[in-house]
């Protein structure tokens, strides 16, 4: 327990010898190859590259969205490679937060319902409340009632960012998350992205090919064809 | 499970918040209909079960009757009385009345004050005057008589008779009178007497004879262990008769309606059901991103799983009891229109047909939609990152079995046949496969078809890509359009025959009991009055007793063993020419007198039943002799023509020896009925009978029958129609991403329409193919089935020798018939079938 816990404190992602392959008609494709990382608590992580160069990959497997093929993955303290899907995913429950290039928000749902899903899924208290708070904190106290298709992509990106932040958990994974929006609109989206992480001391991994996003991290991981160099 | 209630608010608003989509719309109808025709279905056949027990225990003055010839044991009665049963005892025998000079055989029944336990009798102040019920029996000193008995003894009210050695005063006409056993062969007029006044008479002595008929009433629980006690007791000549041992052969044509109908709603279930499979799909794979997204929030699989289906219950809670209860008043409506008089209060509150209802739309609900809906289980999380050509595939062997189950399960609780039930799986099962294969086929060959119409080429390999697709969604129109075909073929087939079998002119009147010598003079009467008819025809009993030299009984079947036929005399007659309504289905009939008179016609489901063929050499007994002779031909016959049947025809020159009565029907209008006193001062002793009621009845039924059968085929067809909508709303989404795509290609909208035409035009063009084979195979081959598992084989008169033999019990509530005695059904009485009525006459067989 102890062990686990000062673990926790040193290094909230840890990878060892990670290797993704995929098959194609084509045969075995390499993704991935022996990648080795530790991210620390409260630290801010960049990971860049070219495209396809397998940052989105390596994301997924860090949160857990998938397994590698070879490897081991510890996410707050725990092994995340032993578990199942259906493990991995109460595993993130509370935990982990993602910020994705294509927003993913449920159309049919209002910006409120958007944010309150979550804390509803984690049972936690006062669901609706939060959520309010969390749209007024991205500035969006005027868009409560509106649906996806009635924001702009600025507006929903701070939509996912609210949701993200809303279950307050320690790590928050970003796939590019300004890359569908025009360069003024995504730096507003990663000013309130690198405010709120600070302020709640947030693990933030955050994937993206644009440097000047990522010299905003205070370190980065830089992948070439699915090596980190 | 624990989840569940957690999850309930979310699932509720998100079903909410899309409302307006299609697929749940389409969910929300289809279930919907399926409980309405669920409801509808179990309002009409309980209302027709209903009428006719009702009916049934009516005609037989009780729920229970035992004959036997001399008065039944004390302790049987004391037993009857220990389970609480009402008793009601009696008494019938034949003999003669005296009026002045005159003097006629009659028929008497003495009964008991509490006569009778179930219906009414019904008396008029004058001949054939407006009859009302019986206040009670008749006085010691009063007897009530038949109209026809005023006519041969030329009565009036209140005139004294003499029935032994008692005279009592005319007190009413008798207008109805339930059940009447005795021989109707030697139908003569009732008369109904108080029991107490028996003795007085002196007209039963030790030895007479008589039957005994004693009426049971009172709850079917009692009943029944009194007949499991009563039956290891009953002797050869004891008779037990209830409304299911003689069900009347109208309650058999309406028990082909109520297959109708539930055939009819197992063909909307399955469209429905169909219809919510193709929604539920399109629901969850439109979900998928969504699902995808709820495991990044932690969600497992089992939760997630738990918020669609809660959205499904949701659905079917809201969809199933409105659709329910919009049957159920839809039912009632149709009845109130049809019988006003006749239609059940409007809420026998949680009539448990409500209820298997609102079960039914659960279960077509989650039975199609759990396959589609679980499938969402396997959604990776990875698809929030990464778009992979990931549909959904549902579990199939869940689908099928779960659909199937579902399917199966309500049918079988319908029909109560597990026979039926696995047949038309077997059928369904074979017809999708082959229509699988077929369509399959027919896509390839399409394919072949070379054009240079870009658009032609277009739409069907659009077609093809998705051929998958595109095959499940031509079988569902094949479905589709076949169910409709079939259903509407049937339901004119039904409707025809009831037409047919009862046209205008169809007789009304039977008279039997015609002497030898009044034969020729009867006939000239009726022509001479100019009443229709169509023969006159001899009658001889006879008994069936050998096939080929061997004793029939083992000549034949074991299963054929107990064919009425064999249990009993027949009555034989003989002709010259082929009977009316009656065809020649192989061999040859004889013209005029043949030079061979060992040769008989035989009816062709006797024939096929006791596997007699053309050439085979039947042995008969009449009158002590026994002589055999060859089959030479097969004919068909309408039993339901109200008109003189036979299973065996003679031809001239064989049976003038033996003695013999002569019978015949004609049709009488009601305005000329007063020339029937006429007809039976001329023919004293003739026994006329007059069906006009039982027409009427069965006219009114069968009314009643058609509309429900339309009310079923409109709600199958709209079941259809959201089939319909469903499958072209599932490949909506695809099509709409091809046609962004094609656009951007550059294709013109104008190309896209006819591209999308051509797709459209070949699919509707395969699946109408399809469903034309598949009707002309369904029809074809089972077109003698359907006519006799479901049209009209109809009302009263109808007495089918092993009608259902092919169909061996396709419904629980249709009995074997075990031969209802047509005209003691006629007579508004009814007989046993547990043991051979004696004297039937042959002209219903
Ligand atoms: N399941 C898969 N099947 C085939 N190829 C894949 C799969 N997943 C990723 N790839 C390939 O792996 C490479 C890396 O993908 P990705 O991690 O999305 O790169 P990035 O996010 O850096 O652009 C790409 O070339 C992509 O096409
Ligand atoms: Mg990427």
């Amino acid at each position: 327990m102890k062990a686990q816990a000062s673990e926790e404190f040193t290094a909230t992602i840890r990878a060892e010898g990670l290797d993704k392959e995929v098959t194609t008609p084509k045969g075995a494709l390499s993704i991935l190859s022996d990648i080795g990382l530790q991210i620390n608590r409260g630290e801010a992580v960049a990971v860049v590259g070219a495209s396809g160069s397998g940052k989105s990959t390596l994301l997924g497997l860090l949160a857990g969205l998938d397994l590698p093929t070879r490897g081991r993955i510890w996410l707050d303290g725990h092994e995340i490679t032993a578990l199942d899907e259906d493990g991995r995913a109460r595993h993130r429950a509370g935990r982990v937060g993602f910020v994705f290039q294509s927003f993913h928000l449920l159309d049919a749902m209002s910006a409120l319902e958007n944010v309150m899903v979550p804390l509803e899924l984690l049972q936690l208290p006062d669901a609706e409340a939060r959520a309010a708070d969390w749209l007024r904190r991205v500035g969006l106290q005027d868009r409560l009632d509106h649906t996806p298709a009635q924001l702009s992509g600025g507006e929903q990106q701070r939509v996912a960012i609210a949701r993200a932040f809303a279950v307050e958990p320690g790590i928050l994974f970003a796939d590019e998350p300004t890359g569908n929006l025009d360069s003024r609109t995504g730096a507003q989206v990663a000013d309130l992205l690198f405010e709120l992480n600070a302020s709640h001391d947030t693990t933030l991994v955050l994937v993206t090919h644009d440097p000047a996003l990522a010299d905003r991290c205070q370190r980065r991981l830089t992948l070439d064809a699915g090596r980190l160099v | 499970m624990a989840a569940a209630p957690a999850l309930l608010p979310l699932a509720w608003r998100w079903l909410i918040r899309e409302r307006r989509h299609g697929e749940l719309s389409l969910i929300f109808i289809a279930t919907l209909l399926a409980a309405a025709v669920a409801a509808l279905t179990g309002r009409f056949t309980s209302h027709i079960n209903h009428n006719l027990l009702a009916q049934g225990v009516e005609l037989l003055g009780a729920d229970l009757i035992l004959d036997t010839p001399s008065p039944p044991p004390a302790a049987w009665l004391e037993r009857a009385a220990g389970e609480g049963l009402q008793v009601s005892p009696g008494v019938e025998f034949a003999s003669v009345v005296v009026h002045g000079e005159r003097v006629q055989l009659a028929s008497i029944k003495a009964a008991a004050d509490n006569y009778p336990l179930r219906g009414r009798i019904e008396i008029a102040d004058t001949v054939r005057g407006d009859p009302r019920p019986a206040p009670g029996m008749p006085g010691p000193d009063e007897v009530w008589v038949e109209a026809r008995l005023f006519d041969l003894l030329d009565l009036a009210i209140g005139d004294p008779i003499q029935l032994g050695q008692k005279q009592f005063s005319i007190g009413a006409a008798l207008a109805f009178e339930p059940s009447r056993g005795g021989d109707f062969f030697n139908l003569s007029p009732h008369i109904l007497m108080h029991r107490d006044a028996l003795p007085a008479t002196e007209l039963i002595q030790p030895g007479s004879r008589a039957h005994y008929r004693t009426g049971f009433a009172g709850e079917a629980s009692a009943l029944e262990a009194f007949k499991v006690w009563l039956e290891p007791e009953l002797r050869d000549n004891h008779k037990l008769i209830d409304i299911h041992s003689g069900r009347p052969a109208m309650g058999r044509a309406l028990g082909r309606i109520e297959q109708y109908l539930h055939l009819g709603s197992a063909s909307a279930l399955l469209l429905a059901g169909i219809a919510i499979a193709v929604a539920a799909r399109r629901h969850a794979d439109r979900h998928i991103p969504a699902s995808a997204l709820l495991r990044t929030y932690g969600v497992d699989s089992r939760r997630i799983v738990m918020l669609f289906l809660l959205q499904l219950l949701i659905l079917g809670l809201l969809a199933s009891p409105a659709g329910a209860l919009l049957g159920w008043l839809g039912g009632q409506a149709l009845l109130q229109l049809i019988d006003p008089a006749g239609a059940p209060p409007l809420f026998t509150l949680l009539d448990h047909n409500l209820l298997i209802a609102l079960l039914t739309g659960l279960v077509t609900l989650l039975g199609f939609g759990l396959a589609p809906i679980l499938a969402i289980r396997s959604v990776p999380a990875l698809l929030v990152l990464r778009r992979l050509p990931t549909p959904l595939s549902p579990s199939r062997w869940l689908a099928y079995f779960s659909a199937g189950g579902a399917l199966l399960l309500l049918m079988w609780y319908q029909t109560g046949s597990p026979v039926l039930v696995i047949r038309f799986a077997l059928g369904a099962l074979a017809l999708v496969l082959i229509a699988a294969a077929l369509f399959q086929g027919l896509l390839l060959v399409l394919r072949r078809v070379r054009s240079r119409r870009i658009w032609w080429r277009f739409g069907v390999a659009n077609l093809w890509r998705r051929r998958r697709f595109a095959t499940a969604q031509g079988i569902a129109f094949g479905l589709i359009f076949m169910c409709f075909a079939l259903l509407i073929a049937v339901r004119q087939e039904l409707f025809d025959q009831w037409n047919n079998q009862l046209p205008p002119q169809t007789p009304n009147h039977f008279a039997i009991n015609i002497q030898p010598q009044q034969a020729e003079p009867f006939a000239a009467a009726l022509q001479r009055l100019d009443i229709d008819y169509d023969a006159v025809y001899p009658l001889v009993r006879g008994r069936l007793i050998e096939l080929n030299g061997e004793p029939i009984r083992q000549a034949i079947s074991k299963e054929a063993d107990d064919h009425n036929a064999l249990r009993r005399e027949l009555n034989l007659t003989w002709s010259e020419a082929v009977p009316y309504g009656n065809e020649v289905l192989s061999g040859h009939w004889w013209e005029g007198t043949p030079q061979r008179n060992d040769v008989i016609s035989v009816e062709s489901q006797l024939a096929e039943q006791l596997g007699i063929e053309i050439g085979d050499r039947l042995g008969f007994l009449i009158g002590g002799d026994t002589f055999d002779a060859e089959v030479v031909n097969l004919r068909s016959v309408e039993w339901e023509s109200f008109r003189p049947n036979f299973y065996i025809v003679f031809p001239p020159g064989r049976l003038e020896e033996y003695p013999a009565t002569y019978m015949t029907s004609f049709h009488l209008p009601d305005e000329r009925r007063r020339l029937l006193p006429e007809l039976l001062r001329e023919f004293p002793s003739v026994t006329l009978l007059d069906v006009d009621y039982v027409l009427a009845e069965a006219r009114r039924l069968f009314d009643q029958g058609s509309r429900a059968i339309t009310a079923i085929l409109v709600l199958i067809l709209a079941s259809g129609a959201v089939l319909m909508v469903a499958t072209v709303v599932a490949s909506a989404g695809q099509r709409l991403q091809q046609n962004a795509l094609l656009r951007a290609l550059g294709t013109g909208s104008r190309q896209l329409r006819q591209a999308q035409f051509a797709e459209f035009l070949s699919l509707g063009f395969l699946a109408g193919l399809l469903a034309w084979t598949g009707t002309e195979r369904q029809i074809r081959p089972v077109q003698p089935g359907v006519r006799t598992a479901l049209p009209a084989q109809s009302h009263s008169a109808g007495r089918h020798p092993g009608h259902y033999h092919a169909h061996p019990g396709h419904h629980r509530r249709l009995v074997h018939p075990q031969d209802p005695d047509p005209i003691a059904h006629v007579a508004a009485a009814r007989k046993s079938g547990l043991t051979p009525p004696a004297g039937i006459p042959g002209a219903f067989d």
